[in-house]
C-alpha cells in the first residue's frame, strides 16, 4: 500500500466526526479487546444516540458480563465527539492520534468498536457494576491499579475513573494525561497476562454545548407528530388548546424529567378580561422514575392593545423540588423568549408545534442553579381575545416562513448576484474590431515558414 | 444606440458589436425581470388579501439579522465600490493616454496626474474600510440583557453599513468622473498642449466629490462601537 494513503484504521476517528452531526446529548464510547473479536456486535447506523439500556443489553452484556475475560471501563468525566475532532489530530494522513495516542493505537492494533453517541453511559456502567459476577474494583490511577494485584485467574471488572480537568486548565493536557493513564493500565494488565475487554467513555457529554443550545429556538430538524389529539378548553371566551407538556429540571447535578398529563381543567385558574389575560396552566405529575410529586404552573401574561395582542411574560413555577426558598426553588421564574415573536395581530391566534423555553438564568442571577431547566409545550394554540365564529382564527406560527439565517443569506447573495449581473453585462458589451470582416471573402491563410 | 461623438473628418468606429450572435439580450432581460416582478407582486397580493400584511415585517428583519452582517457588508462595499470606481477611471484615462501617446509622446508624463487622481479614490476606499472595521468587535449578543447596549450594537452595525455604502458609491461616481475627464484631458493635451492646465481644474473638482464621501462616512462611523456588557 502506498505510503501516502491513510490506513483504514485512521479513518476510525475521522468517521466519528464526518458522518454524525454534533448533538448535545451523546457521549462516544470506544471498545477494544486484544483477544476477542467484536464483529458479532450490532453495527451502529443512524444519527440517534444509543440509549443506556441498548448499550447494556447489546454491548456490555455479551462483552463484559457473559464472557470469560475481565473487563476494564475507563470513565472520563466529560467526553464529547468534539474532543476527538480538536485533539486527536484527525486531519493529517499519518497522525498518531494527537492527545489520544495510546487509545488510537489500541483501537488500531486490537479488535475495536466505536459507538459515536451514547445517551447515558454512566447508567449502563452502574448497572453493569451491580450485576457483574466477579470482583469489582475501582481505581483512579496506575498506582491504585498496581496495588490491586490483579491476576489472570479470576474474572474482574475494573472501573478506572480518569482525573477531571479541574486542576489543569488546558483540556488537551487533561486528555493527554488521561490517555497516558489508559495506556499504562492496559500495558500493566498485559504484562500480567490478563485477558481483558476495555471500554473508554465519559460520564456525560461536554457542558459547553448547553449554552449555545439554549439560545437557539425555532426550527428543529425533526418533524413534529401528525396527531391532533389534545385538550381544548374555553375559559370565559379564551380558546386554548394543548397537546402535551414536558418539563425537565436541571438542579445543580440532578436532572429530573417530569411526567405531566394535560387534564380538562388544566387552564381553569386563568383570569381573562377584555384587555388583559393571565392564562395559567396547571399540571400535576411525578418524575420519570416515580419519586416525588410535583405541581407545575405555567403563566402567560398577555395584553391586548390596539391592533395587536402580546404575550409579555411566561413564568414557570414548580413545587416539589427539595430545597425551598427564594434561591432554591422555581417560583414564578421567567422563561427565555428572546427569539420568539410574541406580538400577534389582534384577531389571530398563536400556535406553536413545539415550544421549547429555557429558564432565563441570564437575567435572573439567582436561577443559576437551575440553568438548563426547560419546558416544552407541544401543539399549543391559544387565542385569548376576540374569538369570532366560535373557532380559532388564522394562527401566527412560532416558526416563520424564512428563518433569520435564510434572510441574511438571501440578502448577501442578492448583493453578490447584482455584482455578477453587472459584470456579465459589461463583458457582453465588449466588441471586437469587425469593421473589415467580410463573410463572403476569402479566409486568410498564413504561410508556414519552412523550418 | 450611443451618440455619435466622433469629431468631423474622422472615420466613425462602431462602439457596440455590429453583428448579432445568438439570442438578443434585450428581450431576455425583459422576460427575466417581468417574471421576477410578477412573482413579487403575486406574493405581495397574497399577503395583503389574506390579511397577513403584518407578517411582512421589516422591523423583525432588521432586528433579527445580525449586526455583523450589516457591518461587514459595509466594510466590503467601502473597499469594493471604491476600487471599481478607481479601476473604471484608470482604464478610461489609460486607454486615452496610450492612444494619444502614439502620435504625441509628450503627453505621457503630464497626464499621469489623472491616473493619480483616480488612484486616490481607491486609497480613500481602503482607508475607510480599515477605519470602519476597527469598530467591529466580538460580542456574544445572545447573553446580553441590557437593552441599551443591545441597541447600541445594532445601531453600530447599521452605521457601519451606511458609512461603507456612502463612501463606496461616492468614490464610484468620483472615479468614473475623473476617468472620463482625464481621458478628455489626455486627448485635448495631445491636440493642443496649452489646454492641459485648465482642464486639470475640472479634474480637481471631480476629485473633491470623492473626498466629500469620505468625510461623511467618517462622521457616520464615529460612535459606532460594539460593546458587550
Amino acid at each position: 500500500m502506498p505510503a501516502c494513503y491513510a490506513t483504514p484504521a485512521d479513518h476510525k476517528f475521522l468517521l466519528l466526526e464526518s458522518i454524525f452531526p454534533v448533538s448535545a446529548q451523546g457521549t462516544p464510547a470506544l471498545f477494544w479487546s486484544p483477544e476477542k473479536p467484536l464483529t458479532h456486535l450490532p453495527e451502529i447506523s443512524g444519527v440517534d444516540p444509543v440509549s443506556a439500556n441498548l448499550l447494556q443489553q447489546e454491548y456490555l452484556k455479551p462483552l463484559m458480563q457473559h464472557s470469560t475475560e475481565s473487563a476494564v471501563v475507563f470513565l472520563k468525566d466529560r467526553l464529547h465527539i468534539d474532543d476527538f475532532t480538536k485533539f486527536a489530530d484527525v486531519y493529517s494522513l499519518d497522525s498518531d492520534g494527537g492527545a489520544f495516542k495510546n487509545i488510537k493505537s489500541f483501537m488500531d492494533e486490537y479488535f475495536s468498536l466505536e459507538i459515536p453517541q451514547v445517551k447515558d453511559p454512566l447508567k449502563a456502567v452502574k448497572e453493569l457494576k451491580s450485576s457483574f459476577v466477579g470482583a469489582v474494583h475501582t481505581a483512579d490511577s496506575l498506582a491504585a491499579v498496581e496495588k490491586l494485584n490483579l491476576g489472570p485467574s479470576q474474572k474482574f471488572l475494573l472501573i478506572v475513573e480518569l482525573s477531571p480537568s479541574s486542576d489543569l486548565n488546558d483540556e488537551e493536557q487533561t486528555i493527554a494525561s488521561n490517555d497516558v493513564t489508559v495506556g499504562a493500565v492496559c500495558h500493566h494488565l498485559q504484562k500480567r497476562g490478563i485477558k481483558y475487554t476495555a471500554m473508554f467513555t465519559g460520564k456525560s457529554s461536554s457542558a459547553h454545548q448547553a449554552e449555545e443550545f439554549e439560545t437557539f429556538s425555532g426550527r428543529h430538524l425533526l418533524d413534529t407528530s401528525e396527531s391532533n389529539i389534545g385538550t381544548f378548553v374555553n375559559i370565559s371566551g379564551a380558546y386554548l388548546f394543548l397537546r402535551e407538556v414536558l418539563v425537565h429540571i436541571a438542579h445543580k447535578d440532578e436532572k429530573i424529567t417530569l411526567n405531566l398529563t394535560v387534564t380538562d381543567t388544566f387552564a381553569d385558574e386563568s383570569d381573562i378580561n377584555n384587555n388583559t389575560a393571565l392564562i395559567q396552566f396547571d399540571f400535576d405529575g411525578t418524575s420519570k422514575n416515580g419519586t416525588g410529586d410535583y405541581t407545575v404552573k405555567i403563566t402567560f401574561n398577555t395584553t391586548l392593545k390596539g391592533d395587536r395582542w402580546t404575550i409579555n411574560k411566561i413564568l414557570l413555577s414548580v413545587d416539589g423540588i427539595g430545597e425551598v426558598g427564594s434561591n432554591g426553588s422555581l417560583s414564578d421564574s421567567p422563561l427565555r423568549t428572546d427569539d420568539m415573536d410574541l406580538v400577534i395581530p389582534v384577531l389571530y391566534s398563536y400556535h406553536c408545534s413545539s415550544m421549547k423555553m429555557y429558564v432565563d438564568y441570564i437575567r435572573n442571577k439567582d436561577l443559576k442553579d437551575f440553568q438548563g431547566t426547560y419546558v416544552i409545550l407541544n401543539g399549543l394554540q391559544m387565542q385569548p381575545f376576540n374569538v369570532q365564529n366560535e373557532a380559532f382564527f388564522n394562527a401566527q406560527d412560532c416558526v416563520g416562513f424564512f428563518s433569520r439565517g435564510i434572510w441574511m443569506g438571501i440578502f448577501s447573495s442578492l448583493i453578490l448576484l447584482v455584482i455578477l449581473i453587472f459584470g456579465v453585462m459589461m463583458v457582453l458589451n465588449l466588441s471586437t474590431p469587425d469593421r473589415f470582416d467580410d463573410p463572403k471573402g476569402k479566409t486568410i491563410t498564413i504561410a508556414q515558414a519552412e523550418d | 444606440m450611443q451618440a455619435n461623438r466622433t469629431p468631423p473628418g474622422v472615420m466613425p468606429v462602431p462602439t457596440e458589436p455590429t453583428k448579432r450572435y445568438g439570442t438578443p439580450l434585450g428581450p431576455i432581460y425583459g422576460v427575466i425581470s417581468s417574471v421576477i416582478i410578477f412573482l413579487l407582486v403575486l406574493v405581495g397580493i397574497y399577503y395583503v388579501l389574506t390579511g397577513k400584511g403584518s407578517r411582512v415585517d421589516f422591523g423583525w428583519f432588521f432586528l433579527s439579522t445580525s449586526p455583523y452582517m450589516w457591518a461587514l457588508i459595509g466594510v466590503g462595499l467601502a473597499i469594493s465600490l471604491s476600487v471599481v470606481g478607481a479601476a473604471w477611471g484608470i482604464y478610461t484615462t489609460g486607454v486615452s493616454i496610450n492612444g494619444g501617446g502614439v502620435k504625441a509622446p509628450r503627453i505621457k508624463t503630464k497626464n499621469l496626474i489623472s491616473i493619480i487622481f483616480c488612484e486616490a479614490v481607491a486609497i480613500y476606499g481602503i482607508i475607510m474600510a480599515i477605519v470602519i472595521s476597527t469598530n467591529i468587535s466580538d460580542v456574544n449578543m445572545s447573553t446580553m440583557t441590557d437593552l441599551d447596549k443591545i441597541r447600541e450594537n445594532y445601531s453600530a452595525g447599521f452605521k457601519m453599513f451606511g458609512a461603507g455604502l456612502t463612501v463606496g458609491i461616492c468614490n464610484l461616481a468620483c472615479g468614473i468622473c475623473v476617468g472620463i475627464v482625464g481621458s478628455g484631458a489626455a486627448l485635448a493635451d495631445a491636440a493642443d498642449s496649452t489646454l492641459f492646465v485648465k482642464i486639470l481644474i475640472i479634474e480637481i473638482f471631480g476629485s473633491a466629490i470623492g473626498l466629500f464621501g469620505l468625510i461623511i462616512a467618517i462622521l457616520q462611523t464615529t460612535g459606532a462601537s460594539m460593546a458587550s456588557e
